[in-house]
């Protein structure tokens, strides 16, 4: 094991915030969401990756966050073996569903976040504090999730998934149903993060959102990465005026081609 | 590990430290803490209601029958039933904490916010189950005050009640955990409730004896794990029952191990939590 410092006098950069090899998830029923699939994501950029619905994002972020038994392949988050306690303890996870305690107020559910991550009950409590700040939540501390409207529950959403300071956050479609406003004052903070660090996985149906935000954008589609570059290249690849027009194109090339551009 | 984890991209805030994840607090005692409060918040409910239930059953069964019928070996019944009522109402409170907390969790989703974190698998498991031996020991305290309140008595064999105790205890918190598991729905969780819980306690030997029944209910009586929960209660209470007080916390004690590996099993593979 090296020190940071250490990695950093020594020369080779960072390892990569997330490394997926051959990951293959077959449901029970047969159906294989994911065929064998490769993606590394380096430390502290902004990815995006985008595919259709069933096309396997929700399945591999899954399989990171431990909440798919993949069937096959090896995850690595920073290094470290994604069913790790270490790794867990880096990830955050924003999920697609609204999946909120009904039994805690939004501050116990914030707390109690911590709390599964290890933090101290002080400190638990002074970043919910905080967050419920930015997110403009300190009013409904004491409200129960399903007293809150839609985007007060994003916010929440969000804000769990920040609470213990992660080094990856992963995104799965977390603007889904959120007004305009919200989703400016959200991927401002966001990209905060991401400056100052935090490795960021975004997935979106918000084509022209992924583009302005991502460094790098991945198509997925049948459960397999069929192109990835910066949002530029990928336009140029595809001979697209758009990233709508390089999903349009990804989406509908011949399976042969898969992977031509990745 | 085959690769050396980067730390350079590691911020030192981040709970990572010299490779090892390091707690100021253990994940496990803020799932544990989680779990009681859940309960805490419902307590009317949670911890009231079947106190409520079964010092009912206990008045108007037990005073209406008492000079009417008599427990074994000349006890007075209401003193008889007694203890079958108190283990009726720690087993429903323990299978119950389990199954509803596992389930609801699965059906909002909002367990992945526990199986994403560091928690180890057996730590979640548990958690959930201290939470339902804790709940259903609330009961039996309650139970155990208002009975003595209502029928009067003293506890004959302490150290048999107190592992008959501990044994349904875990029993029934694993057999919720197990259901909790297992249900789809609901509806599964309500037919359970109503077509396996009640049954298997309304038929444990709560209100009679052995010796009272014909010879193929006594057998089928002897397959039921409640009666041998029953019995370690009775003994612990009155002093004496239908089998020996080694026989009966020694089912117990074996059922309750048996669901515990299931369990645990279960949740060291992942199945039924994870898809």
């Amino acid at each position: 094991m090296t020190s940071p410092e250490t990695t950093a006098r020594s020369g080779p950069g960072p390892q990569p915030s997330l490394t997926v090899r051959g990951l293959r998830k077959t449901y029970k029923g047969g159906f294989t969401a994911l065929h064998g699939l490769d993606l590394e994501i380096p430390a502290g950029s902004f990815f995006g990756l985008l595919g259709p619905n069933g096309a396997g994002k929700t399945t591999l972020i899954g399989s990171v966050c431990n909440l798919v038994i993949p069937t096959a392949g090896e995850i690595r988050v920073f290094g470290f073996d994604h069913d790790s306690r270490e790794a867990r303890r880096l990830v955050g996870l924003c999920e697609q569903d609204v999946n909120l305690d009904r039994f805690l107020s939004i501050f116990e559910i914030l707390v109690y976040h911590a709390g599964y991550h290890g933090l101290g009950r002080r400190e638990a409590r002074q970043r919910a504090r905080e967050l419920m700040d930015v997110f403009r939540l300190s009013d409904k501390a004491s409200n129960r999730a399903n007293e809150l409207s839609g985007g007060m529950r994003r916010r929440v959403l969000f804000a769990r998934a920040l609470m213990h300071r992660p080094s990856l956050l992963i995104l799965d479609e977390p603007t889904a149903g959120v007004d305009v406003e919200l989703r400016v004052e959200l991927w401002e903070y966001i990209r905060g993060l991401n400056t100052d660090g935090t490795t960021v996985l975004l997935t979106t149906h918000y084509l022209e959102e992924a583009e302005e935000l991502c460094e790098e954008i991945a198509l997925i589609r049948s459960g397999r990465i069929v192109a990835r570059d910066t949002a530029e290249r990928l336009r140029l690849d595809f001979g697209a005026a758009d990233i709508a027009e390089v999903y349009a194109q990804a989406m509908a090339a011949p399976e042969a081609q898969w992977g031509a551009t990745a | 590990m085959s690769a050396t984890p980067s730390e350079s991209a590691i911020p030192t805030t981040s709970g990572v430290v010299d490779g090892h994840f390091r707690a100021t607090r253990s994940p496990f005692s803020w799932l544990v803490e989680r779990e009681v409060v859940r309960y805490l918040k419902i307590w009317h409910y949670s911890l009231l209601g079947p106190i409520v239930a079964a010092v009912l059953m206990l008045v108007v069964l037990g005073l209406a029958l008492d000079h009417k019928v008599v427990g074994a070996g000349g006890v007075p019944y209401d003193r008889f039933i007694a203890a079958g009522l108190i283990a009726q109402a720690v087993l429903t409170t323990a299978y119950y904490n389990g199954s509803t907390t596992l389930f609801e969790g699965r059906r909002d989703r909002y367990i992945n916010d526990v199986l994403a974190s560091p928690l180890r698998w057996w730590e979640i498991n548990l958690a959930v189950v201290i939470a339902g031996i804790s709940r259903a020991i609330l009961t039996f305290i309650g139970m155990l005050v208002v009975t003595l309140l209502i029928v009067g008595g003293t506890i004959e064999r302490p150290l048999v009640l107190i592992l008959g105790l501990a044994g349904m205890t875990l029993l029934a918190a694993q057999f919720g955990v197990l259901c909790g598991i297992y249900v789809r729905s609901m509806d599964h969780l309500s037919m359970m409730q109503n077509l396996v819980v009640q049954p298997i306690t309304f038929l444990g030997g709560t209100f009679y004896t052995l010796a009272q029944l014909p010879h193929a209910w006594r057998v089928i009586t002897q397959i039921n794990p409640m009666f041998y929960i029953v019995q370690s209660l009775r003994i612990g209470m009155l002093g004496s029952g239908d089998i020996p007080a080694a026989r009966a916390l020694g089912v117990v004690w074996g059922v309750a191990l048996v669901l515990s590996a299931w369990s645990l099993l279960l949740f060291r593979s992942g199945r039924g939590l994870k898809d």
